[in-house]
């Protein structure tokens, strides 16, 4: 019986670290869902390759060999990768799987950097979700320079002159159309020219109060 | 089992244990990333309607662009393409159906709405709660003399072709207009463009660039933070610019521009010009009308007005070329060039120096700090300074010059002279061969005069500390000192009064 609740969620820690009930209920509910079963089934292959592995080396000069040569290595490595090889070594992981899970965090991340770009060539229209991020990024950036050249412009910005007065009613009308801007875009948040529109306003705002302080000087 | 045949067989696992590894990884990302395709949807509309007599199409819209063209026949051909993106396919095909596009026609033609889902109170929530997201493109084909008015929010407008009454209005998003009739075009953050327009135009915007080329009727361009271009007008021309440059040329009806805080160029302006800027610099050529200009605080040069010029500028150089009518250039604290003033002229800078070469007609030059360069004069000359030295040449009518802490030189002056100078030298030549009269007053410094051998002249001549010569004959009358001299040069009849005071008189022949 499995009195254990276990999700697809869980796992890549039971992979890690689970325990034997752990794994048998990852098991059983590996029989019932498709992609935790095929993953559980790649992952026994890879444990029973690894540890066939070591039963294979009957040689104790191999090993021997093969650990001298990384403990010269590691004394090679900065203070930093040797202290990641010790905890490695620590945790008792064979190198053949730490080069596997290496390998998933490259190609994992070469998916997601790569996605955006190509998920923009298919549709000019909406933003993927790495997309949204990098254009949220963008503006929370922008809001960030915004704020510092406000505090270093409002000085002048008081300053009673015609010129000063115009500027500020640019800025009112800039920040009008940023708040419409980022209201439209919360009821329709991965539309493209919704965003571009809202970065340019940000553009322009940076670009008016950079003006502003060139006027100081 | 040999060591050899122990590491063939590590190397082969590992190596198949990595390999699956990645495969997984390639497999599981992959299908990841194609997910993004199955959560968008998009939809179709197409409907046409056939329009009668003057009926016109009226669309309004809000996420998306509208493009729409002027077709033969009298069918409007409305597509339009719907695109919802959502978090499953269900949600955003859900999403897409909710989204209506309204086709209704009355008696003034046809009106084309989108209602999206949350025009409706009462989805609101949902869309709040699906992240929904969406965008209505048009398409659409009217016949090519049918009224049209387009409303859209934040998307691009394009209309082609168009040759009936136009009115356009948009958000946030460009506007391009060709070849059209009539047109109004109103717009807040983005570009407008005109193209080929045969009627009047009226162009509002906010903050963006306004473009317009070719139109036979009035244009009237409104823009508060924007530059705004504009050639090839065959009608009146109105501007009304903010913090933008402003570039107009080939007005076939005159123009009135206004702008501050930005540059502005008219050129080659058939009719009168009306320019008023602050606080920049104004170019003008080429205006067969008058041109009545102000600036402030830039510099302002015109050339080749066919009319009467009228400039003040406050604090900035005004230059001013082949000016056909009367003119009139006034600034404070910056210096006058005028070259080529066919009529009379009026010159007045607060604290700057004022050169004019060339003046069809009498010549009114005032400065306070600065000095002046008069040359060709064909009328008569007055000049009014402050703290300056005046010279002047080539006049062929009066001249008449008031300053002080600066010399006076006069030469060619063919009609009376009058300087009244102190604590600077005055020099006079005059170049007519008959008499006119003469009166020159200074104070520290000497007075020259040359005068025609011809001529004859009642000669009083005053001064203390000085002494006072003459290389002409005199017949002396009443009192004759060392520092007064009183007589007669030829036939007396001109006047030739010399007043000093701490400085030598000299009268001598004009050669």
């Amino acid at each position: 019986m499995n009195d254990m609740s276990v999700t697809c969620v869980d796992r890549e820690r039971i992979f890690m670290d689970g325990s034997a009930k752990e794994w048998t209920a990852l098991e059983a509910h590996a029989a019932t869902c498709a992609e935790c079963g095929e993953e559980v089934r790649a992952w026994k292959s890879m444990s029973v390759a690894a540890s066939e592995l070591k039963q294979e080396w009957e040689t104790p000069y191999l090993w021997s060999k093969i650990e001298r040569s990384l403990t010269e290595r590691s004394a090679e490595k900065p203070w930093h990768v040797r202290g990641w090889l010790n905890l490695i070594e620590r945790a008792r992981l064979q190198w053949q799987t730490v080069a596997a899970l290496v390998l998933v965090i490259i190609v994992t991340a070469t998916v997601f950097v790569t996605r955006p770009w190509s998920a923009r060539d298919q549709d000019p229209h909406f933003l993927q979700n790495s997309a949204m991020n990098e254009v949220e990024r963008a503006e929370a950036a922008y809001q960030r320079a915004i704020d510092k050249l406000d505090a270093q412009a409002r000085p002048q910005l008081e300053v009673p002159s015609p010129l000063m007065a115009s500027y500020r009613e640019k800025l009112l009308v800039l920040d009008n159309a940023i708040a419409e801007l980022r209201e439209q875009a919360g009821q329709n948040p991965a539309n493209a020219y919704l965003r571009r529109q809202l970065l340019a306003m940000y553009q322009e705002k940076q670009e008016t109060l950079q003006e502003v302080l060139e006027t100081k000087r | 089992m040999t060591g050899e045949t122990v590491i063939e067989n590590w190397r082969t696992r590992t190596y198949r244990a990595v390999g699956l590894a990645i495969v997984l990884l390639i497999g599981a990302t992959t299908t990841k990333a194609n997910k993004n395709p199955d959560d968008q949807v998009q939809k179709s509309f197409e409907k046409t309607v056939t329009l009668s007599g003057s009926q016109g199409l009226s669309l309004d819209n809000r996420f998306g662009s509208v493009r729409v063209s002027g077709g033969s026949g009298h069918d409007v051909k409305i597509t339009a393409a719907i695109r919802v993106q959502a978090k499953s396919k269900e949600d955003a095909q859900e999403f897409a159906d909710k989204i209506q596009i309204d086709v209704q026609q009355s008696g003034d033609g046809v009106h084309v709405r989108t209602i999206y889902p949350d025009d409706q109170a009462k989805y609101v929530l949902r869309i709040q709660w699906k992240k929904a997201s969406y965008s209505v493109d048009y398409d659409v084909t009217l016949p090519v003399d049918a009224p049209l008015w387009v409303r859209n929010d934040f998307g691009n407008v394009e209309t082609s072709g168009v040759h009936g009454w136009a009115r356009i209005e948009n958000g946030h998003g460009a506007i391009d207009v060709k070849d059209a009739g009539e047109t109004k075009i109103t717009n807040a953050f983005g570009r407008i463009g005109l193209n080929n327009a045969s009627g009047n135009s009226t162009i509002v915007n906010n903050n963006g660039s306004v473009d317009v080329a070719n139109v036979k009727g009035t244009l009237d361009i409104k823009n508060r933070f924007g530059s705004i271009a504009a050639t090839q007008i065959g009608g009146t021309t109105t501007i009304s610019g903010g913090n933008g440059s402003v570039e107009l040329t080939s007005v076939s009806g005159g123009a009135t521009v206004t702008n501050t805080f930005g540059n502005v160029t008219a050129r080659t302006i058939n009719g009168n010009l009306n320019l008023h800027n602050s606080n920049a610099k104004v170019e003008v050529s080429d205006v067969t009308g008058n041109a009545d200009l102000a600036t402030t605080f830039g510099e302002l040069d015109v050339e080749r007005i066919g009319g009467t010029l009228s400039v003040e500028d406050n604090n900035g150089q005004v230059n001013a070329r082949e000016i056909h009518g009367t003119a009139s250039i006034k600034t404070s604290f910056g210096r006058i060039v005028a070259t080529n003033l066919y009529k009379a002229a009026n010159l007045v800078t607060g604290n700057g120096n004022i050169e004019a070469n060339g003046v069809g007609g009498d010549l009114y030059a005032k400065t306070s700090f600065g000095s002046l360069d008069l040359r060709s004069i064909k009328g008569n000359l007055t000049v009014q300074n402050s703290n300056g030295a005046v010279t002047a040449a080539n006049v062929s009518g009066d001249g008449s010059v008031d300053t002080s802490f600066g010399g006076v030189t006069l030469s060619g002056i063919g009609g009376k002279v009058r300087v009244d100078n102190q604590n600077g030298a005055i020099e006079v030549t005059t170049s007519s061969d008959s008499c006119k009269d003469i009166s020159l007053k200074t104070s520290f410094s000497h007075i020259v005069v040359r005068i025609p051998s011809k001529g004859g002249y009642r000669v009083s001549a005053r001064t203390s500390f000085g002494k006072i010569s003459s290389e002409l004959p005199i017949t002396s009358t009443g009192t004759i000192g060392s520092d007064v001299l009183n007589g007669t040069i030829g036939n007396g009849a001109c006047t030739l009064e010399l007043a000093n005071s701490n400085g030598s008189i000299e009268i001598s022949k004009s050669r």
